[in-house]
């Protein structure tokens, strides 16, 4: 029994480290390509719209959001990537003729997603304090909380994207799963605003968003960052996130192992 | 002569009238998803961000940017199937052989693409009055002006994606386009907020921010529903938008056609 675990832990091993060869090539692209999007966004979120009247904590409040907002991009992009594959070359079809069971590929894909997008996020936090400066406070940073919550989200990311690979239909549904149901769960995720501000606009309204995971990403990364008293509890964002990346990486790998009609 | 350019003028229209009929299926569909996303963005910047600062009105400036965006994403989806054509079945190549000048088959494309454009973002403005009601006074609202700069619009949309797609060299380089071209000037198009907003942080940024075209769609917009009142002169956003027409057109269309062979 241990022998095979071994054995299982070995080649999905070696099947992340050809995953990280292939990445290396673009990831740092993909750097570049947040590193823009990030400073354009910063220059309007935090110098135009307090023009406007925007109070100036929304400077740092994007940044801190941002890092999951990109981990929304990613889960499209690579919902497209693994849909393109799986109608074009399949290539998916050969990892799973390998010693090991089907559900373990992908928690190594969830794995590997996460990775890959805590990687290009990673810059994220340093450039956010390098553009805003003193208008973003880090006293109350906590990098514990700050590498859990991290690592929480990504994961949580790459189980979601298992699960829209696993309903989405195929390639030309694609931007339908974007505006129908990942740009509501985003935006409405609390994505640009504190959830109590939803609180402050009508309470019922804001228990509703309590049920969309993404307020609790979005929470639990703000509370690391910026502090406890503006945002939910860490904790309770820490446990709900956890049962949702739960739920959508039991439900994903049950649709895709069933999809793809493997054992 | 006149004989030649009425029949070119048919096959031309005939080619626009085509690609509507095959838009046609997803019409309904690309109208929903505009409804659900437009819904959620208003939603927020109309409700939610009053309560951190911004003006209650800012829901109608941001209203009347959507209408850009929208067909700057049109924009990014045109560059895609044209770059997904010539790399795939070359459509654009049997186009081509037709009795009409190359120059037309480009100038199609750019309309059809702008008619699509146009198509998704009509439902903005009713939509607009529906969720921002009274505070989206429509007593300034010039039916001529707001027609002939969304048609300007649009058709600046497609041309633009005739440039874009002259500019990139494949699928893979799909992403640059929209992370280092369309989104800067998306971004610092004065969608999120009126140019008299950069105008207030720094003079020279404003001037600055006269080079993108994207500003002059926006200003014209709201100028066209709102009034000339602290916006740029239609006319000279007018003047601005066709210059760019022409600019992008001439070179997009020239680079296209040495690129494809045509005569």
């Amino acid at each position: 029994m241990n022998k095979k675990l071994k054995s299982y832990l070995k080649l999905l091993l070696q099947l992340l480290k050809t995953d990280f060869i292939i990445l290396k090539k673009n990831i740092f692209n993909s750097i570049i390509n947040i590193f823009i999007s990030i400073s354009l966004l910063l220059f309007v979120f935090a110098y135009i719209y307090p023009q406007l009247g925007m109070t100036k904590f929304f400077g740092p409040l994007f940044v801190v959001s941002a890092m999951v907002s990109f981990c929304i991009f990613e889960i499209w992009a690579t919902t497209a990537d693994f849909i393109s594959d799986l109608e074009g070359n399949k290539t998916i079809s050969y990892p799973l003729t390998l010693p090991i069971p089907s559900w373990l590929y992908f928690v190594k894909l969830a794995i590997y997603y996460a990775c890959k997008t805590m990687i290009s996020t990673a810059i994220i936090i340093p450039l956010g304090k390098l553009l805003l400066l003193n208008r973003m406070d880090l006293s109350h940073f906590s990098p514990i909380k700050f590498l859990i919550i991290f690592v929480n989200i990504n994961i949580f990311a790459g189980f979601l994207s298992l699960f829209i690979s696993g309903v989405t239909k195929n390639i030309s549904n694609i931007r339908r799963v974007w505006t129908r149901f990942l740009f509501p769960l985003w935006f409405l995720g609390c994505a640009d605003f504190p959830w109590k501000i939803a609180y402050k606009f009508s309470p019922k309204f804001s228990y509703i968003l309590l049920i969309n995971p993404i307020t609790s990403a979005m929470e639990g990364i703000r509370t690391a960052v910026l502090g406890q008293s503006r945002f939910i509890n860490f904790w309770l964002c820490f446990l709900i996130l956890s049962i949702f990346t739960f739920i959508f990486g039991f439900l994903g790998i049950k649709k895709l192992k069933k999809r793809l009609d493997f054992v | 002569m006149i004989k030649k350019i009425i029949s070119q003028l048919k096959i031309f229209f005939q080619l626009i009238k085509t690609d509507l009929i095959i838009f046609k299926k997803d019409a309904l569909g690309g109208i929903i998803d505009t409804i659900i996303w437009v819904s959620i963005l208003l939603f927020v910047t109309s409700h939610l961000y009053p309560k951190l600062g911004m003006p209650l009105n800012y829901g109608v400036i941001y209203l009347l940017g959507t209408i850009v965006s929208c067909s700057l994403f049109e924009t990014e989806s045109n560059v895609v199937s044209i770059i997904s054509d010539i790399e795939g079945n070359n459509n654009i190549s049997y186009q081509a052989t037709l009795p009409i000048k190359s120059n037309f088959v480009f100038l199609k494309n750019a309309i059809s693409s702008a008619c699509k454009a146009m198509t998704l973002a009509i439902v903005i403005i009713p939509l607009g009055k529906i969720f921002l009601w009274q505070r989206l006074n429509l007593s300034l609202f010039s039916p001529i002006k707001f027609l002939i700069m969304f048609v300007t619009i649009g058709i600046f949309a497609g041309i633009f994606s005739i440039f874009m797609s002259s500019l990139v060299k494949g699928m893979k380089q799909i992403d640059i386009v929209w992370f280092r071209v369309l989104f800067p000037l998306w971004m610092l198009g004065g969608t999120f907020f009126p140019w008299y907003a950069v105008y207030k942080l720094s003079p020279k940024f404003a001037y600055l921010f006269l080079l993108n075209p994207v500003i002059y769609a926006s200003e014209g917009m709201r100028v066209a529903i709102l009034g000339q009142q602290n916006y740029i002169n239609f006319w000279l956003c007018l003047s601005a938008m066709w210059f760019s027409v022409f600019i992008f057109g001439f070179f997009g269309i020239k680079r296209l056609k040495k690129r494809l062979d045509f005569i």
